[in-house]
């Protein structure tokens, strides 16, 4: 026989003020904790969901980053012509050789600068990344020394709105669109042609290059095909998995999280107990008046453990809600595998409000275990003559 | 009784809360004080710069390289004591999780006069110059990976394209920072070799006469190399290495964000338990007034039992912080972005400071209301 939920209700309510000190603090707790992670999870989102399955990035064997790799000229005339490599109507492959550099920008409202990344791209360069459409302004043209930026990239940089002027490679650059890439990691890049930038940085290679296949099977084949000619000495692999190895990056922002869940929870659980024992201690005589009328020990142990863990959901929920502003919140740090800024923004998804629900109950059980058990090991007798 | 033999009494009354709050303050004290070293640790590598030293790089970015012919025109300029060059060369020694030093290629020449507060026994500096295969390293990483004069170690390159591993000898171990002993630095020459000669290098690092001479200095680099290929920004190591640190993202404010729920959150906790713990002692309250006692005695009394426990707890985190910091080999958790983190004095007063604040409040508002109930109320009172 369990004692009726009703019972915990009234009692929690009887010690008001106590009960909301507690369930606040172990609000607080649970939003730290997912804010921290939300961070994480931001920066993996936009590292994760850039880049389509069907395009394959070849660049140098052994370079980390496109930063660091070269494809001449004589591999993209041959890679681009591989069978497998879709084409448009008009018989133009779907490709891009990219060149990719860094140049340093001052922040808005700062003199500090911060690196960012600049990529020239072949006409079909904008074909291949259909999620990134232009919000403002126009494409740039090629041979003109136009640049567009991503929107997010110019919230938070100088020189980067439309129709600023931004001095790097040769001389100035005039901002002639805005673009939105959907969150990916081009929301942190510059975009220009590809000639232009190559002739600005004497550049006689390319620093990767991206190709559209046909199908799945067709993009195997593709790779395997750049991995076993040698005389390239180059990889390849989709675009897709060049950018899920830089989660790397949120590495460092997931262990801090998890470092502060850890202690600040098992902080919360001693409050949690403390409260609990709180509850058991003021109600010693009710418990064992409860015993008398034959509720069994388990039930008494149950009915405080569904109280703490009560505490502890409400906690949960005010921690959740309390957290929700930040999402979307844009920020950004280093990457340092491209070396430059990647701008994100805080996402808190139900995964991780899940998450944050599921430490909140963790809190309670484990805070309510150890009262919860003193109150069922009473002795119904002694406890009566109490007080 | 004395008054402290009474407070310590009544902390005692309820051993087990009294041990659970102040474990709670221990472990949220502990989690501020790590992060706020964190961040003081930025702060320190920043301001740990000479204030004397300027670093030339490529206008555009530290990915470009600047042409080799730009020192002698540094050289030139009055007020430049001393010029090496710095090139990163992020090579792997033996395997990722061991790669926990930066490799710099520089002058062998002129390193130790850029760096000036670097120690290094003068035969070792000697035969650090005679010998182009040769290399100097940190005391701290040198001990890490018990390298001794003599030993040879290879580094194999990562990202720049060069044709054969980088075979070096051990030469020299060096005291006293360029980033806490943390780094190692082979010759220019070398590196130009197996690169095929480009004849570029990564930095400049300029030690300047005086500190009047830093601003003239720096822009007279910058005005020397406006209209080449390769322009320059010329900046202090300060500046420059706070550019690293903005890279980071905004540190600061995630860190005073978080710090400051905790301390929100203590609030509660210590505000519950003492809210508690007077709640059971009203009547006993009421016959300490009856007896005599001032109310702002009672009043004070309490919160010192406030007091007791979170500046306990504080004490126990900080100190937790600190051994458990000085112990840990941060380098090889961070790939020698952090080298050491230390708990320093004042930060441990800040956190035992945040305690007591928390303790006067959380104990403040109860013991307040405490007192002001009238005895006659305060002894009809049934808890």
């Amino acid at each position: 026989m369990a004692i009726p939920l009703k019972y915990n209700l009234r009692s929690v309510l009887v010690r008001r003020v106590s009960t909301l000190l507690t369930v606040l603090s172990i609000a607080l707790v649970v939003a730290v904790t997912i804010g921290v992670m939300a961070l994480a999870t931001g920066l993996e989102t936009a590292l994760v969901s850039t880049g389509d399955p069907l395009n394959i990035l070849v660049r140098r064997r052994g370079a980390d980053s496109e930063l660091s790799s070269l494809v001449t000229r004589d591999a993209w005339q041959i890679l681009r012509y591989l069978p497998g490599v879709k084409t448009r109507p008009d018989g133009e492959p779907l490709a891009s050789a990219d060149i990719v550099v860094v140049i340093n920008l001052p922040r808005r409202g700062s003199a500090q600068g911060a690196n960012v990344t600049v990529r020239g791209l072949s006409p079909q360069g904008m074909a291949l990344r259909p999620h990134v459409r232009l919000v403002a302004g126009r494409m740039f043209q090629p041979g003109l020394r136009e640049v567009i930026v991503s929107r997010r990239l110019s919230e938070r940089f100088q020189q980067t709105s439309l129709g600023d002027r931004l001095r790097f490679g040769k001389g100035e650059w005039t901002v002639v669109g805005v673009f939105d890439a959907g969150q990916t990691a081009f929301d942190s890049e510059i975009w220009t042609d590809v000639n232009q930038l190559a002739s600005d940085y004497n550049r006689q290679f390319y620093s990767s290059v991206l190709l559209r296949a046909t199908d799945e099977a067709a993009a195997r084949e593709i790779i395997a095909r750049v991995e076993s000619e040698r005389r390239f000495n180059l990889t390849a692999e989709p675009e897709t998995e060049y950018f899920r190895e830089q989660t790397r990056a949120a590495g460092p922002i997931k262990a801090m999280g998890m470092f502060i869940a850890f202690i600040l929870g098992i902080g919360a659980c001693f409050a949690a107990m403390n409260t609990m024992y709180a509850a058991v201690t003021y109600r010693t005589r009710e418990i064992a008046t409860l015993r008398v009328l034959g509720f069994p020990r388990w039930s008494i142990l149950l009915s405080f453990m569904v109280e703490s863990v009560l505490l502890a959901l409400v906690g949960g929920v005010i921690g959740c809600l309390l957290v929700l502003p930040v999402n979307g919140v844009t920020t950004g740090t280093a990457n340092w595998q491209t070396f430059s800024e990647i701008a994100f923004a805080f996402r808190v998804t139900p995964r991780l409000l899940l998450a944050g629900m599921i430490f909140a109950i963790l809190i309670g059980l484990l805070g309510g275990f150890f009262p919860a058990r003193q109150a069922a090991r009473q002795t119904p007798v002694l406890a009566l003559r109490q007080g | 009784m004395s008054y402290a033999g009474f407070t310590w009494k009544n902390v005692r009354r309820n051993t087990r809360r009294a041990i659970l709050t102040m474990l709670s303050v221990a472990l949220a004290v502990f989690v501020m004080v790590t992060l706020v070293s964190f961040v003081a640790q930025i702060d320190r590598n920043v301001n740990e710069a000479s204030p004397l030293r300027l670093i030339t790089r490529h206008a555009v970015s530290l990915t470009n390289f600047l042409p080799e012919r730009y020192r002698a025109q540094i050289e030139r300029i009055p007020g430049v004591v001393a010029v090496t060059e710095l090139s990163w060369f992020g090579g792997i020694y033996i395997d990722e999780a061991r790669t926990d030093f930066a490799q710099f290629a520089c002058d062998p020449r002129t390193l130790f006069d850029v760096f000036t507060e670097v120690t290094i026994p003068p035969d070792q500096k000697e035969a650090f110059q005679r010998e182009r295969t040769a290399a100097v390293i940190g005391r701290s990483k040198a001990e890490k990976h018990r390298l001794k004069i003599g030993d040879r170690i290879t580094l194999r390159p990562r990202d720049i394209p060069v044709a054969a591993p980088l075979e070096l000898t051990i030469r020299g171990i060096f005291e006293g920072t360029i980033n806490n002993e943390a780094q190692l630095f082979f010759h220019r020459e070398y590196l130009e070799e197996v690169m095929g000669r480009p004849g570029v290098a990564g930095t400049y690092w300029i030690r300047v006469d005086s500190v009047d001479s830093v601003s003239r200095v720096s822009e007279a680099i910058d005005a020397l190399f406006q209209n080449t290929d390769a322009p320059t920004k010329t900046e202090t190591e300060r500046a420059f290495t706070m550019g690293f640190v903005s890279m980071l993202g905004d540190l600061k404010q995630l860190v005073a964000t978080i710090s400051s729920a905790i301390i929100f959150s203590l609030l509660l906790v210590t505000g519950n338990t003492m809210a508690m713990s007077v709640r059971e002692r009203i009547r006993e309250i009421a016959i300490l007034t009856s007896l005599g006692f001032r109310r702002g005695t009672i009043f004070w009394l309490l919160v010192a039992e406030g007091l007791l426990i979170t500046v306990s707890g504080g004490l126990l985190g900080c100190l937790s912080a600190r051994l458990i910091f000085g112990a840990l080999d941060l380098g090889a958790f961070s790939q020698g972005f952090f080298q050491q983190v230390t708990v320093t004095g004042p930060i441990i007063a800040a956190g035992l400071a945040v305690s007591a604040a928390v303790g006067i409040v959380s104990a403040g508002i109860p013991a307040y209301r405490a007192a002001s109930v009238p005895v006659a109320e305060g002894l009809r009172y049934v808890g």
